[in-house]
């Protein structure tokens, strides 16, 4: 099934764990860098600098300014990336394979050696204002990311990544070394190669690039983040009620992770999926309905969104009730939790034949649980998945009990939600 | 078969029945990438039915004969496979990605999605669907600005159709009118198939064979023209958006036109999203968080489009930006160094590129559609490589990108407020 690919992992001198994955048959070689620096990191009065210092990364280092970094990337069809999240910073690259060792010696420049030029700052303060205007006009991206922040309030992980136009525009090239330097340390970073890559010589050119690269204090011990019920109506002028419902669930070092995931499938994985069949074949309540499962470390959580003509919003709340009261009741069928197994294997099979997919999964995987995952060993985990482990982790999780709910739209709390969210 | 590591293997075949097949073998993977390409969009569509072709893609998942709405949706899920399907103007097409030993189970199920029951319970109780995503289009400020473009664009020409249909227009569509719309343009002689990845090209061929026998041919084509530039400024007002964004067009060459790879480097100069004359002068300033250029080729037209997305105190400013990069490569055309660094970067991402089913795919169709047949990684590098500097002149001297252009600004701005930066 892994067509001879083969997983290799080693830690360099410097502290930094390295994970690849040399692929036959293919000529993309795919390269990540993730460092432990996100939006759970900030201290109060800098929010989004995270993102701030993730933004100002490619556009100059000690050796380069930006035009020299992108021209250098570009001449070799090099596409890169960076972004930052609530946990973390990641910079990566594809391109063909003979061209990774200058991949790598210009992104850990970057990574290493970014010299935040003082003229950068307007213009990455200006680009992230815009990147919130371009959120606040996609009300289902907004309303995805607000559950997460309503569902921990008060804990580290409900951070804005893109921090309050207050702070953005006071965070200093000081405060940008001071986080950098505690954050972008070996010893809370994972580099990871994927497809056409010669890992041997990968080791030998990162030993030698990172030789020099300091430690910290490691990535921080964390406890489990609480998470709260709660609704929120966030009232706006748009043609559709944007509904979304959170629950917390378990986080992917759990031994119910693949039973969580399959009873999102079950939930609102796709066409086949109880809400997709009642909310859209059924009654044509919405275009868009879906659930899907996130995780963060020692967290994770199910989130539901529909979107739905104002008129009709109270019957599609409604309608995710009683799906999530039936699913609570009666937890899955045994067909139900058969067809969710082939779909996620399949799934997982299929994306792993992309070079990004694999360096993604792999650099995830070690991250999270300081181990890769073949594809049989995951076929296994989903394989053992059972409609009682399924049962049992409802009851724990308890969504009905501890739902979170954001509604963006014209509708107000008592438009949505008379006679249904009070049966929680 | 005996297939040596890095080789694909073409193959093509048309049916008796006039159905064209194409295939790609990729040895490397492990799954299969299957599409039913149908010549029929928005733009074959009778105005009053405007919206027909997309509100069908949706009944091909409602069920016919051999397979209920449930059915289909359950075997998608059975067989694992990824699945979807699109509607634009000139295309409609079901795509399954699954795993190989699936291949056959998926084909079975597409050929039932395009040869739906369209019965009138479906039908209405779809309809609800159809009104939803357009109320959900209708907030989004991107769809909002690219129909309002097209549509300024194209006047009164049939590419100026909203594939979505508007509410009156779904509203009042008679189910007779999709069943005879199906008739015409859903026969074989108007249908592609084609398959990339890991498959059995003679179990492929033999199923298909059997399963389209009694298929009706149909018709096929379409009336083309030329349409008329019309340049000018148009500006839609909406205040719930925060951002302004705004599309700049000019003509560009249709997709049989042999300029396509020409057209493709200039745009990468212009306006690929990184480092490329706009990524410099409005990314890179802070004028706008997206400023990019692309092309739209269709059958009898095209269109060059810069999409800027900005904030409205800096609108004027990123148009004036935009517009003087446009009249510089205009009047000063490329560079030799930055003509090879855009070729590197399409070269390198048709082999990436290449390696995903689902983008091969749907290159083989592009492949048969513009050239007749089907191309290899190796032919289209040889065509991106002799692209010169003097082509790259010429497209500008019978496609100028500047001073006309077709403006279309969605957000809260009013006219008056936008006009400066065009001025």
């Amino acid at each position: 099934m892994d067509n001879g690919d083969q997983f290799k992992q080693h830690l360099l001198a410097s502290g930094v764990q390295v994970v690849g994955q040399p692929m036959a048959g293919v000529q993309s070689a795919a390269l990540g860098i993730m460092v432990g620096a996100g939006a759970r990191h900030e201290a109060a009065g800098q929010a989004g600098i995270a993102h701030v210092v993730e933004q100002l990364l490619l556009r100059g280092t000690s050796h380069m300014d930006a035009r020299q970094l992108s021209d250098a990337l570009e001449s070799l069809g090099i596409s890169y990336d960076s972004s930052s999240g609530v946990e973390m910073t990641l910079v990566s690259a594809v391109m063909l394979g003979d061209r990774l060792p200058t991949a790598i010696d210009l992104l850990a420049d970057v990574v290493r050696f970014p010299s935040f030029p003082e003229d950068a700052f307007p213009t990455v303060r200006a680009l992230i204002t815009q990147e919130r205007r371009q959120r606040e006009d996609q009300p289902a991206q907004r309303v995805m990311d607000l559950l997460r922040q309503r569902l921990y309030e008060g804990e580290p992980i409900s951070h804005d990544v893109l921090g309050t136009p207050e702070s953005i525009d006071t965070i200093s090239r000081a405060d940008v070394l001071d986080f950098w330097t505690h954050r972008y340390t070996t010893n809370d970073m994972v580099i990871s190669v994927a497809g056409n890559v010669p890992w041997d010589a990968v080791i030998e050119q990162l030993e030698r690039v990172t030789a020099t690269w300091p430690s910290g204090e490691g990535r921080p011990v964390i406890h489990e983040p609480a998470a709260r019920r709660g609704v929120t109506i966030l009232p706006k002028d748009t043609n559709q009620e944007n509904l979304g419902f959170a629950f917390p669930a378990v986080p992917v070092t759990d031994s119910h992770y693949y039973a969580a995931r399959l009873l999102t499938q079950v939930l609102g994985g796709g066409s086949n999926s109880r809400l997709f069949q009642e909310v859209r074949e059924k009654r044509g309540l919405a275009y868009a309905v879906s659930a899907r499962f996130d995780t963060l470390e020692k967290a994770g959580f199910i989130r539901i969104y529909v979107g739905t003509s104002a008129q009709r919003a109270h019957e599609s709340v409604q309608v995710v009730m009683d799906e999530l009261e039936r699913l609570v009741a009666g937890g899955v069928t045994q067909d139900e939790l058969t067809l969710a197994k082939t779909r996620v294997k399949s799934q997982i099979i299929m994306r792993s034949e992309s070079t990004l997919a694999r360096m993604s999964a792999n650099m995830r995987n070690w991250w999270y649980e300081g181990q890769l995952h073949t594809l049989e060993g995951i076929r296994d985990r989903v394989d053992a998945v059972t409609v009682d482990e399924i049962v049992a982790l409802l009851q724990t999780l308890r969504p009905l009990e501890n739902l979170n709910v954001v509604a963006l739209g014209p509708r107000s709390q008592e438009d949505l939600f008379s006679g249904t969210l009070a049966r929680a | 078969m005996v297939v040596p590591a890095e080789t694909s293997l073409f193959y093509t075949e048309t049916l008796s029945n006039g159905l064209q097949m194409l295939g790609e073998y990729m040895p490397s993977a492990q799954s299969a990438a299957c599409v039913f390409y149908v010549q029929t969009g928005a733009r074959d569509e009778a105005p009053e039915h405007m919206g027909v072709s997309h509100f069908l893609e949706h009944m091909a998942f409602r069920g016919n004969e051999r397979r209920s709405s449930e059915a289909i949706d359950r075997a998608f899920e059975e067989m694992g496979a990824d699945s979807n399907a699109a509607t634009s103007l000139e295309m409609t097409y079901y795509w399954a990605r699954v795993l190989s030993e699936n291949v056959s189970w998926a084909i079975d199920v597409l050929c039932d999605l395009t040869h739906p029951a369209l019965s009138a319970d479906m039908f209405n109780q779809e309809r609800n669907v159809i009104l939803e995503e357009i109320a959900r289009g209708d907030d989004s400020p991107g769809r909002v600005l690219f129909t309002h473009f097209m549509s300024d664009f194209f006047g009164d020409h049939p590419l100026s159709r909203d594939v979505l249909g508007t509410e009156q227009t779904i509203s009042n569509l008679p189910v007779e009118a999709m069943r005879s719309y199906w008739a015409d343009r859903y026969g074989t002689k108007n249908m592609i198939f084609a398959i990339a990845g890991n498959f059995d090209w003679e179990s492929v061929r033999t199923q298909l064979q059997a399963l389209s026998a009694h298929w009706q041919q149909g018709t096929s084509g379409r009336v083309t023209s030329p349409a008329a530039f019309r340049p000018g400024l148009h500006v839609v007002q909406r205040e719930t958006f925060t951002q302004e964004q705004v599309l700049l067009g000019t003509p560009s060459v249709g997709r049989c036109d042999p300029r396509y790879y020409t057209a493709a480097l200039l745009t990468t100069i212009l306006g690929d999203d990184t480092g490329s004359r706009l990524f410099w002068a409005l990314h890179e300033t802070g004028l706008a968080e997206s400023a990019t250029a692309s092309t739209y080729e269709l059958e009898d037209n095209g269109v060059l489009m810069v999409h800027i997305a900005t904030e409205p105190d800096k609108t004027v400013a990123a148009l004036q930006a935009t517009r003087a990069e446009m009249a510089l490569l205009q009047d000063g055309g490329v560079q030799e160094a930055e003509l090879e660094r855009a070729k590197v970067k399409l070269n390198s991402s048709e082999v990436i590129g290449g390696e995903n089913p689902n983008v091969r795919v749907m290159s083989l169709i592009h492949s048969w559609l513009t050239e007749g047949r089907l191309e290899s990684l190796g032919e289209i590098r040889h065509k991106i490589d002799a692209v010169k500097v003097e082509d790259i002149a010429a497209y500008l001297r019978d496609f100028p990108i500047y001073p006309r252009q077709v403006i279309t600004a969605v957000g809260p701005l009013a006219e008056s407020d936008v006009r400066a930066g065009v001025e």
